[in-house]
């Protein structure tokens, strides 16, 4: 494609950004069904097949990489599990003991609850492509059920949502996506706030937490309710440090999620759920 | 004119299907090459501006429908960045791998730019101390390092014989 410089060539640059700036607008300003989220959709379902090819072939060869480059680590955590898991089988237990107490106390009040969770599992199938944002596609699509909105949840955590579903596969934006904007609550103070992905490393924090905040490290975060996209409930992290600003209204409030978000093979996406009981890391 | 063409589309499809399938898995410490980037770099190395930006605007189109919730963004960058590498492409010698490397480390600073410029115009708050140390220039370095690579694959695609007029006349003597 042989060219001459000259006035021809920054027509063609201006002609390509003013086309980019209409995309970008028709985009901005479209619906769900508008033109361009239906090309998203379709270049969803025609990446999807080869991004499972890929990563079926490529999963051996990464778990090996990770044990050997982790073997030191994972000896380590070993035993530090078996110990936890001791200490967990006790307060399993006792929590037992206290959920009979709880059902003779609610059949004595005359309260009836039902358990309505209707769950989709799904495989992953594609991770993030890019640099600036977190989603990942899974091999469950709207012929599934799977709908916009709805809640996903891995490794005894809250993962993300659906933020765009083709009819075999769906797009899966990420808790630790900047774009992401999901209702937190502390469970032990009640305190509400905003959890978000940081664009720098991908970590998650909880914003509009007030100076005054009784919040500390260990304290676990659950979903709020609000918003009514994600169920009142669902076990988001742990809080990893508290950090206060001279200048600033709100305290820094850092979670540490049970879900690692750069290695996951399967999740849950949350069809309807009634009564989402908060159960860390089950 | 439309041979080159559908070949640069083909080259472009193919950098995207390599970013979209196997991009994933080859990060290093959290930080993703840009293979339609450093393709449409090649390509305004290789052809000029027009080229680089035709090639940086499908491929960024194409990228953009896959990963960013604001189909356009990447768009424009990859386009811009893809007209900048034209306008150097007489400065680029693609048989020294020393200065396309160095080109594509540039042209990835622009283009991240670019795209945190107009990420801020959509309200997005950036870091950008952080964001430059942390995502731009691991990027940057990858993208030069693997610019090399890319090269070796795409350039036999982007050989356009042009015979000369005088070729041609003596081609047809010699069938006589």
């Amino acid at each position: 494609m042989p060219e001459s410089f000259g006035r021809r060539i920054y027509l063609v640059l201006f002609g390509l950004i003013f086309i980019s700036m209409i995309i970008l607008t028709v985009h901005f300003r479209e619906g769900e069904d508008g033109p361009i989220h239906r090309a998203q959709r379709a270049v969803l379902a025609a990446t999807s097949p080869l991004q499972a090819v890929v990563a079926t072939t490529l999963s051996p060869v990464r778990d090996g990489w990770d044990y050997l480059i982790h073997f030191g680590e994972l000896t380590r955590e070993n035993r530090r599990l078996s110990a936890e898991v001791a200490l967990l089988k006790g307060k399993v237990f006792e929590l037992e003991s206290l959920k009979q107490e709880n059902a003779r106390l609610r059949t004595l009040a005359g309260f009836e609850k039902e358990h309505k969770i209707k769950s989709i599992a799904a495989h992953v199938v594609g991770m993030p492509t890019s640099n600036w944002w977190s989603s990942v596609i899974v091999d469950r699509g709207s012929s599934d059920g799977v709908r916009r909105n709805m809640p996903v949840l891995a490794g005894g955590g809250l993962v993300g949502q659906v933020s765009d579903a083709a009819s075999s596969v769906s797009k899966i934006i990420l808790l630790n996506d900047v774009q992401s904007g999901v209702s937190v609550q502390d469970q032990r103070t009640g305190e509400i706030g905003v959890i978000k992905g940081q664009l720098k490393d991908k970590t998650l924090s909880i914003q509009y937490i007030s100076r005054d905040s009784l919040i500390h490290k260990g304290d676990a975060i659950i979903t709020s309710g609000l918003g009514g996209v994600f169920p009142k409930g669902i076990y988001v992290g742990r809080v990893s440090a508290v950090q206060e600003s001279t200048y600033s209204l709100y305290k820094v409030v850092n979670v540490e999620s049970p879900v690692d978000f750069t290695n996951m093979d399967e999740v849950l996406i949350i069809d309807k759920a009634a009564n989402f009981f908060f159960k860390e890391g089950k | 004119m439309m041979w080159p063409l559908a070949q640069m589309c083909l080259v472009v499809i193919g950098a995207f299907f390599v970013q979209s399938a196997i991009v994933p898995h080859i990060s290093v410490m959290g930080a993703k090459p840009d293979i339609i980037l450093i393709v449409a770099s090649l390509y305004g190395f290789t052809y000029g501006p027009a080229s680089g930006s035709l090639t940086g605007f499908i491929g960024g189109l194409l990228g953009d429908l896959l990963a960013g919730p604001h189909v356009g963004i990447g768009l424009l960058s990859k386009t811009i960045v893809g007209f900048f590498a034209g306008l150097v492409r007489r400065a680029v010698f693609l048989e020294n791998m020393m200065l396309p490397m160095l080109a594509i480390f540039v042209a990835t600073w622009l283009n991240e730019f670019i795209y945190v410029g107009f990420l801020f115009l959509l309200g997005e708050t950036v870091p950008i101390k952080i964001v430059s140390l942390q995502v731009i220039l691991p990027s940057a370095i990858y993208n030069a390092l693997l610019a090399p690579f890319v090269y070796v694959l795409v350039h036999r695609f982007m050989v356009i014989r042009e015979e000369a007029s005088s070729v041609r006349i003596a081609n047809k003597y010699d069938s006589v």
